[in-house]
């Protein structure tokens, strides 16, 4: 039929969102304040990926979720006690339903195990509820109606319709029955019957009037035909004789159309139905073997059939639909499914638009044309303008991953017998989705490492006089274009001490080291430095930070670490909001282009020698010491010959570049300031990844290259040299 | 939606209908009609610029159909549009010269 | 003249799926997203039917099918609700609202159609 395979990539996505939003409810089940719509939003989620999935033939997912499904139904009805237990249980029916979306339905029969874990999450399931007839109600499968209708006939088909009144009011008009019946096969004869049609002046234009007798000479079972009329009124009166029928059927239907009976009858006379002896026959003698030969089929009780439903019920459904309506009015009104990687390619492309555009901008400045200079600077504009919304469109709220934590935290504490309340904070801001992606492995282990070794158990909790339930908290704000992610709990705190004697006890400091709290607190990304005596199997042995560390410098962020004794600890990430284009200061040094993020910058000023203190690589800047490199220093940059240019400039001053990321500072020393500029990030190949302090490059206008600088590891590498110089000073006064 | 004109001429009166004649506007044509509408000449339909009619409309035309015969006045469909003689075809409806 | 259908479903992929079967046999079809962006649909172009979910977020089916019926240029369009087994209660609501037909979900597409081709040919 047609091609659905872009509907099944919808199918996925949607399914994802679904299990996402099933699995945040969930989590939030005991904490909700409306618990009613909680279970709601988990029915609602269930339920629409049950019909996709049926749609789509997906019958392994339906099977399941069915089930699911209709406890989740008599749960929301409160006939079901919704505790803890139950929650837990939804939630691993939900982690089968994910499961099963990732499965292959071939896979799936093949696959013994999780079809028996589905059976005892069913069976699971079923402990829940007391009543067997309500059992039987979740079990119950959309069976479907044994038919004896679907034989196929062919021949001549004799169908009777008279229409309730209102049918046209409805939408439902005898043309298109008829027309759809004149798609199965052939209108050998149709009359249409006036009869009924009241006089001019109590004429209701609206209402049906018509009768239609017809007769269908086509090859389909009695149950396509009557799915033409399946929406009819149960009013309605709709006969179908089969081709071949017994005659007496044809004369019941004769007996019953209270309209022209002699006309009906002609019309199944002239079509070899039945004879007109026996249609006289008919007529005349009221035989009781045709009273009793019933063949009527009125389609309309059919329809109202399971009608008896009481009022406060309707009104409960009611109610819950006005509070549904209320909650999501903010959450899904105009979102379109734009596939990422378009949204990438679209990135890259206004990245290169931008290069290109401050090509031109080069181009029109030599060209000294001044309304080309007014025509390129407003393209340049607009080009920024395109960049910044092309880039918002990648912005994504952290809420969402903030809401993963929820299950983690769950689990863990679960796991640890500990028990955390998790509160979020800031869930509405933004950064780039592919930041977010890679975020989720550093903060996980963050997480579980607060629980694991951070916060105590209750008891120890209440011997120290906390609340026995501990905090764990997740929070993110803006700061001078970082995102500043946290993870604090109240936990017992960093135990210095034992930091330091395990950070002796494997090497990684002298003895004799004073190092400094901060210092203390960062031992802990070291590579293979675990303090927990006992090592859980949820954070590991002792693998993760260090690994923590390096993720989040890959994103050109930084983390650290704050910690009070008894007061808790939290772990502090910064990160640029997006790794692809940034706003820059272009500087030089020794003819080599460099970038610096603008963001990071403070102020930039003449570089007076005499300021900088004792020869040290620190100067004072209003009181406060700051450390600072030099570029040629750091990246070894070759003194080349000078030209008659530079050695008339030579007595000119180097220039320092007051830098800052989050509490540090530290100043950079080049040769020129060229300005700001726009920055499309080109990731460093392999190779330069080691190299400390350059975080990718960029072509300029004029077709050079530019170094990026990564800030936040200079800053370090300046901070650490200066710290190590402090102390070699110290050690040599000592002397 | 539609647009109805109701003339006299010496062969009979004429009545116009342009646009749609179903559910939607049967109503307003039916009032339209039941004030402008004599037995004593003959009918003639001018059913050409109908674009669309359903079992309404043409249940409507059946009606006046029906009234006409009952005062022995002829009715006389001029020209109809192919939205017109599509209904008719499909439910076997004469043309109103044969009934005469 | 091919005839316009509004298909109206929070779930992306049943609109997708409802869209591809309907436009591929010659309809024209529109999309919304819940009941709300649907009455802003109506404006502008007609329909000759409208294909609903009930379950929806904003506004849910009945109410749509209320306010569809309120409508004068719509108050005699068919409306289709899409239903589950089970939920007869909403059936009839949606029956007493003004919805006279409906297909059960999960459905077929050549369910669909067929429920279609019955209402607008």
């Amino acid at each position: 039929m047609s091609d659905f395979s872009g509907a099944m990539d919808t199918f996925y996505a949607e399914a994802n969102d679904l299990l996402a939003v099933m699995e945040e409810e969930l989590i939030g089940y005991d904490n909700s304040v409306d618990q009613k719509e909680s279970l709601n939003s988990v029915f609602r989620a269930a339920h629409t990926i049950k019909g996709s999935s049926g749609i789509f033939g997906l019958n392994h997912i339906v099977d399941f979720t069915h089930v699911v499904e209709n406890l989740l139904d008599i749960a929301r009805d409160g006939k079901v006690n919704v505790e803890h237990k139950l929650i837990s249980l939804l939630l691993k029916c939900r982690d089968h339903i994910e499961i099963l979306v990732h499965t292959e339905e071939a896979d799936f029969k093949n696959n013994d195990e999780l079809i028996k874990q589905g059976k005892s999450l069913h069976q699971s399931l079923l402990t829940f509820i007391d009543d067997e007839t309500v059992t039987n109600d979740v079990l119950a499968k959309q069976s479907e109606s044994p038919n004896n209708k679907q034989q196929v006939k062919s021949g001549l088909w004799h169908i009777s319709i008279r229409l309730n009144q209102d049918c046209l009011r409805n939408g439902m008009d005898p043309v298109s029955f008829i027309r759809f019946l004149s798609t199965l096969g052939h209108i050998h004869k149709i009359e249409t019957i006036s009869e009924n049609l009241p006089d001019f002046d109590n004429y209701d234009p609206e209402s049906l009037y018509l009768v239609y007798q017809l007769t269908l000479d086509a090859e389909v079972s009695q149950e396509t035909i009557e799915d033409a009329f399946m929406f009819v009124e149960e009013s309605s009166d709709i006969r179908i004789v089969p081709p071949n029928s017994d005659v007496s059927e044809y004369l019941s239907l004769i007996k019953n159309s209270p309209e022209d009976e002699s006309m009906l009858g002609q019309l199944l006379v002239s079509c070899g139905a039945i004879t007109e002896s026996e249609l006289f026959e008919a007529l005349s003698v009221q035989s009781d073997a045709i009273e009793n030969g019933d063949i009527d089929l009125k389609l309309g009780e059919i329809l109202t059939e399971k009608n008896n439903i009481s009022s406060n019920l309707v009104d409960g459904v009611l109610n819950q639909q006005k509070e549904i309506r209320k909650k999501s009015n903010i959450k899904e009104s105009n979102f379109i499914r734009v596939d990422s990687e378009r949204l990438d390619l679209l990135i890259n492309l206004i990245g290169e638009l931008v290069i290109n555009s401050q090509r031109i901008d080069l181009i029109s400045e030599r060209l000294k044309d001044a309304s080309l200079n007014e025509a390129v600077e407003s393209l340049e504009n607009f080009t920024e303008e395109i960049r910044d919304a092309a880039l918002d469109l990648r912005m994504v709220p952290i809420g969402a991953t903030f809401q993963r934590f929820k299950r983690v935290v769950r689990d863990t504490a679960e796991a640890l017998d500990k028990d955390i309340n998790l509160i979020i904070e800031g869930a509405e801001a933004e950064l780039d989705r592919l930041m977010v992606e890679k975020l989720v492995d550093p903060l996980t282990h963050i997480v579980r490492n607060a629980i694991d070794h951070g916060i105590e158990s209750s008891e120890v909790r209440l011997e120290k006089n906390k609340p026995a339930k501990g905090i764990l908290k997740l929070s993110a704000y803006h700061e001078a274009g970082h995102i500043v992610i946290e993870v604090s709990d109240d936990g017992k705190g960093l135990d210095s001490d034992k930091l330091i004697k395990k950070a002796i006890a494997k090497g990684i400091i002298n003895e004799k080291d004073s190092i400094s709290t901060q210092e203390v607190n960062q031992l802990i990304f070291h590579p293979g430095f675990s303090t927990a005596e006992n090592v859980t199997d949820l954070s590991g042995r002792g693998v993760g930070m260090d690994v923590v560390k390096r993720n989040v410098e890959g994103l050109q962020g930084s983390i650290e670490i704050e910690s009070k004794p008894n007061k808790g600890t939290t772990f502090r990430i910064r990160l640029p909001l997006t790794l692809a284009i940034i706003d820059g200061f272009y500087v030089e040094s020794e003819n080599t282009n460099f970038i610096i993020p603008q963001a990071t910058i403070v102020e930039c000023m003449d570089f007076e020698q005499h300021k900088s203190i004792d020869n040290r690589h620190c100067i004072n800047l209003r009181g406060d010491m700051i450390p600072f490199i030099r570029l040629k220093e750091i990246f070894k940059l070759k003194n080349r010959v000078k030209t008659e240019d530079e050695v008339l400039l030579s007595n000119h001053r180097e220039k320092l570049v007051i830098v800052q990321f989050g509490d540090n500072m530290a100043g950079i020393l080049v040769d020129e300031l060229n300005g700001e500029i726009q920055t499309v990030v080109k990731p460093m190949g392999q190779i330069f990844q080691l190299l400390k302090g350059i975080g990718g490059s960029t072509l300029l206008g004029n077709g050079d290259i530019a170094f990026i600088l990564d800030v936040p590891q200079l800053i370090e590498v300046a901070t650490d040299r200066e710290n190590k110089q402090h102390r070699e000073r110290e050690k040599s006064s000592e002397r | 939606m539609y647009k109805l004109e109701y003339k006299k001429l010496k062969k009979g009166n004429r009545i116009k209908i342009e646009g749609e004649l179903s559910i939607y506007s049967v109503k307003s044509i039916y009032e339209e009609i039941k004030i402008s509408l004599s037995y004593k000449n003959k009918l003639l339909l001018d059913l050409y610029h109908i674009t669309e009619m359903d079992s309404a409309g043409l249940q409507l035309i059946l009606l006046i159909q029906r009234e006409f015969k009952k005062y022995n006045m002829p009715i006389e469909i001029e020209k109809q549009s192919s939205a017109v003689s599509d209904l008719f075809k499909l439910f076997n409806i004469k043309l109103f010269k044969e009934n005469f | 003249m091919s005839k316009n259908i509004l298909v109206v479903d929070d779930s992306a992929s049943v609109r997708q799926v409802v869209s591809i079967t309907l436009t591929g046999a010659g309809y024209e079809v529109t999309e919304a997203c819940d009941g709300k962006e649907a009455l802003t649909k109506l404006d502008g172009r007609k329909f000759h039917l409208i294909i609903s979910d009930v379950n929806m977020p904003n506004m849910d089916g009945i109410s749509l099918v209320k306010e569809v019926k309120g409508l004068a240029q719509y108050k005699f369009t068919p409306i289709v609700m899409l239903t589950t087994e089970g939920s007869d209660e909403k059936k009839k609501q949606g029956q007493e609202a003004g919805a006279k037909a409906w297909i059960v979900k999960p459905f077929k597409p050549e369910q669909l159609l067929k429920t279609v081709s019955i209402l607008v040919p």
